[in-house]
């Protein structure tokens, strides 16, 4: 019944445009099949009555023609609809009424009088499913959207510029992969395949046809789980008009950049020396733009340039007199960078109390290599780490003491049970194939910036002492989901912990150096540099 | 539209609303006597698929399984489609494929520890594939961080690719019991997601 209320409402409103002008001038309009335009010559025209085209638009509507009595003649679309509709001369040119067109065919008009534009709305005629595809018959051509829904074992069709001929309605289809169709609008006319698994599909028919063909079939190739990245917002344009160095404590300070819009922010860092850079993507600088307003002790200098290769891609580094964290907020008219120094931060190394975990003992040998067992080169290390920071006049205990069997969990308990100010869990790595990976590589939890700034500076400080490869200051997520279970425990604890892995015990050289006393020293070395870096804002090197 | 009218002649409005009316009047009928109400139904002579021979041969199937590859000193997991004729369901036969691929050349085929074997068929339940694994899974391995973490990913994802977006997540069980670990790094006591991080990035 609605579909009769829209169609009656449709022809009202045409015979609405219809009515005032007596004067037969014709005005040129323009007639979209959907969301495109028709093309074709002469232009179709708004008599004052109706909207005529010239024959050939029948061509765009897949629909073809023959002469019927008098002027008339007899259309029929490419799903077999037809009917009747009379000829007019316009200024010598043969044209057909498009409503008359449009009702022979099936469909509906959209008449805009503002921009003069008649839209043609096509119809779903039929919906099949016959020798593993998909069929939908639509009155004349339309173009459609297809995607699956894997996890609810579906297929959905959407047709932009399309109406079903009921407002809601199933198809029973009942073949092996496919259960029913289910036929509803909103906006679009769409349709939805029920699968009794997931079936992989491919559309077979043209971007733009009238038969809309989808093959369902088990024996096309499968579609393979997409694991989703994140796509990255495109760079809107906006104006940097000021950068201003706002101090908010004795060592903590905010840095705003003044913008015209949202901004766009990037950020990388450093702690040889301590640096934050933001790379603001968009950004253009205006002319007068003033980077000199306030200034903070803990703030060594500040540079806003436009990058020289993009007019659109600003830089800003800050130089900083410390390692420093810092946490970036984006704001409608600003973007606000705060920055201040790390949890466990300041005094000296002699004032805290570090626990030291050398990963599995006892049963548990982690990584080996022939008789090199992980569990033994760890204690090592961390022995050698306990004298070094003990020379420093620091406290410190480790979670084992020997050859030990522990769970995981108790081995961060003793840190925040103690109250320690850090937790550095010391392990070596391995992988499957012997001499094909070597180097250091130190973990911290998720994207904390307390933990990330001490893994920072610890690595640093490692890499500098021992010349070893440089296998990067990474998120324990870049391992797994959850993280590394030592850190995952210090979550929202307050005790920064990292896990520094300290060679390849299957690499030949890595494992002669971990197992010999002078390049654990250095690593402990390197470990108490940068702790150092962390607590006290000494440099590094 | 229909604003720019002016109320001049009431003759005119009658004569257009009589026409509007018998227009629509008319316009209905036409509708009612073709599309609506016309049932839209499947081509029932020819039913769908229906394969008559698949009970003969030995159905070879496609697997997607994912195996470590270093490239430059650092580790990724890379799907590889294998063809089985192994039965059942998609999951065991992709966890056993998967499973015995130790002993191949390469990373590959040190990644999975010597003599694990599946003990059960993978449950699934609400999107967490449960996979039960013999001893030797936890007793044979003996990597450091990178190791454990290649081998889990690579059951997560190996599990998620088949399973059509049925499973999200994978709980590991070694002879039927929730361990702490495998090689003292990642808690396997609740059930694990695969990370994207691994994968090894687009040209
Ligand atoms: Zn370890």
């Amino acid at each position: 019944m609605k579909q009769a209320i829209w169609a009656s409402v449709t022809l009202l409103l045409l015979l609405c445009a219809i009515i005032p002008g007596a004067r037969a001038e014709t005005v040129p309009v323009r007639v979209m099949i959907g969301t495109r335009q028709a093309i074709v010559a002469p232009s179709p025209v708004f008599n004052g009555k109706r909207v005529l085209a010239p024959l050939s638009i029948l061509n765009s509507l897949e629909a073809t023609y023959k002469a019927a009595q008098g002027d008339k003649i007899t259309i029929t679309s490419a799903s077999g609809q037809s009917g009747e509709v009379e000829t007019v001369d316009v200024n010598g040119t043969k044209m057909i009424p498009m409503d008359g067109v449009i009702s022979a065919i099936g469909g509906d008009c959209l008449w805009d009088e503002e921009s003069n534009t008649l839209t043609l709305i096509a119809r779903v005629q039929s919906v099949e499913f016959v020798d593993e595809v998909l069929k939908i018959n639509c009155s004349f051509p339309v173009s459609c959207s297809v995607r699956n829904w894997t996890s609810g074992n579906k297929i959905i069709i959407e047709i932009p510029s399309a109406k079903h001929v009921a407002e809601a309605q199933e198809v029973f289809i009942g073949s092996p992969v496919v259960t029913r169709a289910r036929l509803g609008q909103d906006g679009v006319a769409r349709i939805v395949l029920d699968l009794e698994k997931n079936v992989p599909f491919k559309v077979l028919s043209q971007p733009v046809a009238s038969q809309i063909q989808i093959k369902v079939s088990e024996s096309l190739p499968k579609v393979r789980v997409q694991v989703e990245k994140p796509k990255a917002p495109a760079d809107q344009p906006f104006t940097v008009t000021g950068v201003e160095v706002r101090p908010v404590r004795d060592q903590q300070f905010e840095v705003v950049v003044h913008t015209d819009g949202k901004g766009n922010v990037s950020t990388s860092y450093g702690v040889d020396p301590p640096q934050i850079v933001i790379k603001l993507p968009g950004a253009i600088l205006a002319d007068s733009v003033d980077t000199h307003n306030g200034s903070h002790s803990m703030l060594k200098d500040l540079k806003l340039t436009q990058e020289s290769h993009s007019p659109t891609m600003a830089r800003l580094v800050m130089n900083l007199n410390r390692v420093m964290v810092y946490n970036v907020r984006v704001e409608e008219d600003a973007i606000r960078v705060m920055v201040r120094p790390p949890d466990g931060a300041g005094g000296t190394l002699a004032d805290k109390f570090i626990v030291i975990d050398p990963g599995h003992g006892g049963s548990q040998n982690g990584a080996c290599n022939g008789s090199v067992y992980e569990k033994d080169i760890n204690l090592r290390i961390a022995q050698e780490l306990a004298s070094a920071l003990e020379a420093e006049g620091a406290r410190v205990q480790l979670t084992r003491n020997g050859d030990a069997t522990m769970g995981l969990a108790v081995r961060s308990e003793v840190a925040i049970n103690k109250n320690a100010d850090f937790f550095i869990s010391i392990h070596c790595n391995s992988n499957g194939t012997k001499n094909s990976a070597s180097g250091i590589e130190t973990y911290y939890h998720m994207s904390e910036p307390s933990p990330l700034a001490l893994a920072y500076a610890v690595h640093a400080g490692v890499c500098s002492a021992t010349g070893m490869c440089d296998r990067k200051a990474r998120s324990d997520k870049s391992l797994y989901n959850s993280g590394l279970a030592v850190l995952r425990r210090l979550e929202n604890t307050g005790v920064p912990g990292i896990l520094v892995e300290c060679g390849y015990i299957n690499h030949s050289d890595d494992r002669s150096r971990l197992t010999d006393t002078r390049y654990r020293k250095k690593l402990a070395d390197g470990i108490v540099a940068g702790l150092k870096a962390y607590v006290e804002g000494t440099p590094i090197k | 539209m229909g604003k720019k009218k002016q109320k001049t002649t009431s003759i005119g409005w009658v004569v257009a609303l009589l026409l509007v009316a018998f227009s629509a009047a008319a316009g209905v009928t036409y509708y009612m006597s073709r599309g609506v109400g016309k049932p839209i139904v499947p081509n029932q002579s020819k039913p769908a698929v229906v394969k008559p021979h698949n009970v003969q041969p030995t159905p070879k199937r496609e697997v997607a399984i994912y195996l470590p590859e270093v490239v430059h000193g650092a580790f990724y997991l890379v799907p590889s489609t294998r063809t089985t004729a192994l039965e059942g369901d998609i999951l065991d036969v992709a966890m056993k494929v998967l499973l015995d691929t130790t002993g191949e050349s390469g990373e590959a085929g040190k990644l999975i520890p010597k003599g694990t074997e599946l003990l059960s068929t993978v449950k699934v339940n609400k999107g967490v594939a449960v996979v039960n694994l013999s001893k030797e899974f936890t007793d044979n391995f003996s990597g450091g961080s990178t190791q454990e973490s290649l081998v889990l990913n690579s059951i997560a994802y190996t599990l998620v690719d088949n399973s059509n977006g049925k499973v999200k997540k994978v709980q590991i069980l070694v002879e039927g019991n929730a361990v702490e670990t495998l090689g003292g790094h990642f808690e396997l006591t609740d059930p694990m997601e695969p990370d994207s991080a691994l994968l090894k990035p687009d040209k």
